[in-house]
């Protein structure tokens, strides 16, 4: 019974969409303010149906009712309580159902939370929130619905391709789903403004937010895919460059670009069409990744629903979204006034090199994904395009980026003054000098460009740093002064130092396990032992165990440094009962010089395993990197400026007698 | 500075860096593509030896031989015509006799394939949809669950 | 009809929620702008704030308030143009959206009605081990016994029992699991070994394994009079390549055998006299038994396809033949095509509706299947 009423709260939730999309639009329309007001109620309506729809899904996994097709299609009873909740997610389906619950959660937001908003914009950006509403549910109801049912049920069910059963891969999707959704706000803001007409630096103050708890959460969900991949699929690598981590990725490109426009369009009232242009931009990159993903028309690992016809529908939605925001912009874009001037060395300038060097970095990224799937539909020719092509178009961009991001913040808005910002960075530098000559003169192995890579990752590491302290007046004014003035800064300069910093982290990261990665593939035999990087590992042999739904082959591995024990390893071989797929489940060993990571493969004819033992050092820095970046948005986001609804909420009510 | 000269700054890094990015992309997409043949595209038109791609088709029953270490001998065949796979490493986990498999190396003198990675489908319904395609054009029927071309158009 | 009520209270509760700006007293419209100016009078404040910390300059900061009053002079003017457009033609756009609000659960009804099944009760695997045995469907019994299972695994009499149920269901994967459990727990009995050998060739479209090859020898020593060990022992040996030694085996075996194994041993003595005299080339032989034997694996299904094709069309211009709908829907279930096993039941489900009997039928075999209705 439930079920159905979740059924019925879905259905109900697509006419509510239809009544938000159509009602305050016309209202904003003929500037009837009761028309307006009902788009506030229709999202929170919207909101609690789906909501109601969402949870009958997960009771019906969570009680494991077979009687629902997807259930039976995608669960187990045996499966452990986290995977039969996460399950609800964990198919095509059900992630759809959690796709529009998080749009209609970022709508409901905006209506609860948006009270400083002029009531046009806000009934314009719910009724656009609500028509990307109504081609969602429209497309579940359609083509995916979850709640479809069987009679009588199967006696069990198929379940959960046992890749996707564990805990990170759990919540990386929400995450994940709240970026890319996230960012349907700043495409919504961005229609509103333009059927309105007109947008300026109170619109982007406006947008700010959303965009970067959007951004926050995508960088978040991409980390966590990664860091999944790192240790589940049994290569040790963290990134494929695979085309559905691309789609997450470009959004991400984007949406870093937009956030850094809309500082501009804010302080300085300038770059307005860029900054529209961009939040148009990175929604429709934010579809395109649901599409490639759902259209199956990928060659993936993490690809799971393959069917055309939904792809087909998405795809007709995305047309729809870009195309139509794109031919409105094209409409409007010449009555946006242009706003303050600046010198090509000012704040502005440097926010703009960053613009720039992003979005062209998006582009290679959407050209090395897209143009395989070209040039097959034209020539027939099947290609695949690989790390290399990667390595050369998106690290050289990053370049430049990454040397020009520490004088960012200490140039001044309008005109700025390279030198002294130099003059301030020169700690930095010098550290990252150093490094590089440490790397040169000491380590033997790996790319002659790699030192300069770890350098690049500590100048922006500590440049970032340098400006707080400037800022503080660390060195020129005593100590317990410079403390205070630290604590006084805006929590926003905090945020924008701790995501830089992340950055850093995040590149030295990356340098360091790409280059100095050590490896070794071996047939082992128990009593063997192999050194790598300083451990002499151990192979005492592989036991049997089982698991709550699976079988395991567990092999034991002692390492030691010397004669020091430090650990012992544990990977195995997983057969999973339903269905019977087997998994790898790496051993590691987390450390702050980097990871041990060992692999047991397959059983020799003549005695032993195949072993793959990898050291990857500092590798931990690229999802702490990505970890920061996440609390420096939390951060960013906490700044009473930036905070929605803060501004005028104390004038409120200060104002409230007079009304 | 007038204000035009400084648009025409800004205009002059993002055409200049547009530039660069397009210069980087022709001369990667010429190094580092990869194209994908079944054991039929070999037959047909030869590839020159020590040229790298992409081979994929099924990994043919009863081929596997796992020799000293971690050295693995297989075949791949797309059913018509077939190609001797030299492997050194771990196969994934998913690697099947008689399951859809897609390898990466070069063709030696003696027409054998060193590959030096191998992709295997990813679950029970995938197989790589080039595999797929590839299959279906020379006429190869696919068991259940294989992606049918077919399908995209009903 | 609790289920309504739900539905009638969550609709009720919506409809209040949106209509109620609609009724309520229009508000006064003018001051929501005064939102965005509050917006440049907090930006002026966080000037003044960056210039008391000494992070702007007097001149930069001078500089930036007077940007920001340009901005809010713009802004006023804009307004005062836009406001002598406010409220027209509000009446009849109210109407509308009243219509439309009230409107919006009986939509929702009918909708849900196209999709939905209302009449179809949640199915909980906790409480499906509970229901009365009477009233449990035969998946139902079967998720009993393997939640008795789950708990004691040693229980040789349950795998035992749930071992040839899944043979008819079609788990040939779990039917040679239960069987190999019963027999490692209760031991060898002529029953079991069977059924362990027969779901393993099954498993392996008619290869007979190195495990089923073991079980019937064990079998045969059990009965050595039984005629299936020997038959699948003869053609395990003609899969092995042992040509000779299998045709003197069918030959020995055909004169005492019955249907179906005399059907098969001639047609497989026939095959292999053929390849021994070198009739057909020794890489064409499959090891599958039937009339598709011979065949590639890809003409073989070519052919399964056509003639289950066959007879769909037979029956989509002659639906009243109970037996041919029954055979198609078993057909599809074994190919594997389940949506199409799925709306042949549906469509001769509509063929003899009111046919209380051909439905029971057709019930059961939807039932022995695991189809949905």
């Amino acid at each position: 019974m439930t079920i159905e009423l979740g059924h019925f709260a879905l259905v109900l939730a697509l006419l509510m969409a239809i009544f938000q999309m159509v009602v305050p639009a016309y209202g904003a329309r003929i500037r009837d303010p009761r028309l307006m007001a009902v788009a506030e109620p229709a999202a929170l309506c919207q909101f609690g149906l789906l909501l109601v729809s969402f949870l009958a899904l997960t009771i019906a996994y969570v009680t494991s009712d077979f009687s629902v097709a997807n259930v039976a299609n995608n669960s187990h009873s045996t499966k452990p309580l986290l995977y039969r909740i996460s399950g609800v997610w964990g198919n095509h389906e059900g992630s759809m159902v959690l796709w529009v619950l998080i749009l209609a959660l970022f709508g409901a937001a905006v209506a609860a939370f948006g009270r400083n908003l002029p009531a046009t914009l806000k009934a314009n950006v719910l009724a656009v929130q609500a028509s990307i509403a109504v081609a969602f549910i429209l497309f579940i109801v359609l083509t995916s619905n979850p709640f479809l049912r069987v009679d009588p049920p199967p006696a069990d069910g198929n379940g959960l391709n046992p890749i996707l059963q564990d805990p990170a891969l759990a919540f990386h999707p929400p995450f994940l789903y709240a970026g890319y959704v996230g960012f349907s706000i700043a495409y919504s803001f961005a229609v509103a403004a333009l059927i309105d007409g007109r947008i300026d630096a109170a619109w982007a103050r406006w947008v700010r937010p959303w965009t970067l708890a959007a951004w926050m959460c995508l960088t978040i969900g991409i980390a966590m895919g990664s860091w999944w991949a790192y240790y589940e699929l049994g290569w040790g690598g963290w990134w494929f460059w695979d085309p559905v981590e691309n789609a997450s990725f470009m959004p991400w490109l984007a949406g870093t670009a937009l956030l850094h426009s809309a500082l501009v369009m804010e302080k300085r009232d300038a770059l307005k069409v860029w900054t529209v242009l961009l939040a148009i931009l990175t929604f429709s990159l934010s579809l395109m990744g649901t599409f490639l993903v759902r259209s199956g028309i990928l060659t993936s690992v993490h690809a799971f629903a393959v069917d055309p016809k939904r792809g087909v529908f998405v795809l007709a939605i995305m047309t729809l979204f870009t195309g139509g925001a794109l031919a409105l912009f094209a409409l409007r874009a010449r009555d946006l006034r242009q706003g303050g001037i600046f010198a090509p060395i000012s704040r502005e300038g440097s926010l703009v090199l960053n613009n720039i060097l992003l979005t062209t970095a998006c582009a290679t990224v959407f050209v090395g994904t897209l143009y395989p799937l070209l040039l097959e539909s034209l020539t027939g020719d099947k290609i695949s395009v690989g790390p290399p092509y990667f390595d050369w178009t998106f690290g050289p961009l990053m370049v430049p980026l990454l040397l020009a991001l520490p004088f960012g913040p200490f140039l001044a808005w309008k005109r700025g003054d390279a030198y002294a910002a130099a003059q301030r960075l020169a700690f930095a530098a010098f550290a990252a000098v150093v490094v590089m000559a440490l790397g040169w003169a000491f380590i033997h192995r790996g790319p002659v460009l790699a030192p300069f890579g770890l350098a690049l990752g500590v100048f922006v590491m500590l440049g970032s740093v340098s400006d707080l302290a400037w800022r503080a007046r660390f060195g020129s004014v005593p100590l317990g002064e410079a403390w205070r003035r630290l604590r006084g800064l805006p929590r926003s300069a905090i945020g924008t130092t701790l995501a830089h910093f992340g950055v850093g982290m995040m590149v030295v990261g990356v340098v360091a396990t790409s280059a100095y990665r050590e490896e070794k593939i071996l047939v082992m035999k128990p009593g063997e032992q192999v050194s790598i990087h300083g451990y002499d590992i151990t192979f005492r042999g592989v036991a049997p165990s089982t698991g709550p739904n699976y079988r395991e082959e567990t092999g034991v591995f002692d390492v030691a440094r010397g004669s020091v024990p430090v650990t012992r390893l544990e990977p195995g071989r997983r057969i999973y009962d339903m269905p019977p797929e087997p998994t790898t489940e790496a051993g590691i060993n987390a450390g702050w010089r980097g990871d041990l990571y060992v692999v047991l493969g397959d059983a020799q004819a003549q005695g032993g395993y195949a072993v793959r033992v990898y050291f990857n050092p500092l590798v931990r820095f690229i999802w702490l990197g990505a970890v920061v970046m996440f609390i420096a948005g939390g951060v960013s986001l906490s700044d009473r400026r930036l905070r929605v609804g803060a501004p005028g909420r104390a004038k409120r009510i200060a104002a409230a007698p007079a009304e | 500075m007038t204000r035009k000269q400084r648009r025409g700054v800004l205009i002059g890094v993002g055409v200049g860096v547009l530039m660069v990015a397009v210069a980087l992309v022709l001369f990667a997409m010429r190094d580092s593509i990869v194209f994908f043949h079944t054991p039929s595209d070999l037959a047909e038109k030869p590839i020159a030896v020590g040229q790298r791609f992409r081979l994929g088709g099924l990994v043919a029953a009863d081929s596997v031989k796992r020799g000293q270490g971690t050295k693995v001998e297989f075949v791949v065949t797309d059913t018509l015509k077939t190609v001797p796979v030299v492997y050194e490493g771990v196969l994934p986990d998913l690697f099947k006799e008689g399951q859809g498999v897609v390898t990466e190396g070069r063709l030696t003198d003696g027409g054998t394939f060193v590959a030096d990675s191998v992709l295997a489908k990813h679950d029970e319904n995938y197989m790589p949809p080039e595999v797929a395609k590839a299959l279906e054009a020379k006429g190869v029927k696919l068991g259940k669950g294989a992606p049918h071309p077919a399908e995209a158009t009903q | 009809m609790v289920l309504w009520i739900l539905f009638a209270v969550l609709a009720a509760a919506v409809v209040w929620a949106v209509t109620r700006p609609l009724l309520a007293p229009a508000p006064p419209s003018a001051p929501a702008d005064d939102k965005e100016i509050a917006v440049y009078r907090d930006q002026l404040a966080e000037i003044e704030a960056e210039r008391a910390q000494g992070l702007l300059g007097g001149s930069e900061a001078e500089g930036a308030r007077i940007e920001l009053a340009r901005r809010l002079i713009r802004r006023a003017d804009d307004q005062k143009g836009s406001a002598a457009t406010g409220n027209a033609g509000a009446g009849g756009g109210l109407r509308g959206a009243l219509y439309a609000a009230a409107a919006l659960p009986v939509l929702g009804i009918a909708l849900y009605l196209a999709v939905g099944s209302p009449q179809l009760p949640s199915r909980p695997y906790a409480a499906r081990l509970d229901t009365p045995i009477d009233q449990a469907t035969a998946a139902d019994l079967v998720a009993r016994v393997e939640a008795h299972l789950r708990a004691h695994p040693e229980d040789g009499k349950g795998w035992d029992v749930l071992a040839p149920v899944y043979m008819r269901l079609g788990d040939l994967q779990q039917s040679a699991d239960a069987f190999a459990r019963s027999i490692r727990l209760l031991g060898e009995s002529p029953k079991r070994l069977a059924g362990f050998a027969r779901a393993n060739i099954l498993l392996q479209n008619g290869v007979v394994t190195e495990p089923a090859r073991v079980a019937y020898e064990k079998l045969l020593r059990l009965e050595p009079n039984s005629i299936e060990p020997q038959v699948w022992l003869a053609i395990a040996r003609e899969q092995d390549g042992d040509l000779k030694g299998a045709q003197s085996e069918y030959q020995r075996l055909l004169p005492g055998a019955e249907e179906p194994w005399k059907g098969l041993l001639s047609a497989r003595s026939q095959a292999v006299g053929d390849r021994i005299s070198g009739k057909t080339p020794d890489d064409a032989h499959q090891p599958n038994t039937g009339p598709a034997a011979n065949m590639s694996p890809a003409d073989r299904d070519k052919l399964i396809g056509q003639m289950v094709d066959g007879l769909a069309n037979r029956l989509k211009q002659n639906g009243s033949d109970l037996d041919g709908w029954m055979r198609l829907v078993r057909s599809y279930v074994v190919l594997g095509r389940r949506d199409d096993a799925a709306s042949a039941l549906a469509s001769a489900r509509g063929q003899f509706a009111g046919d209380e009997k051909s439905l029971a039928q057709l019930n059961e075999l939807a039932q022995s299947l695991g189809l949905g209705s």
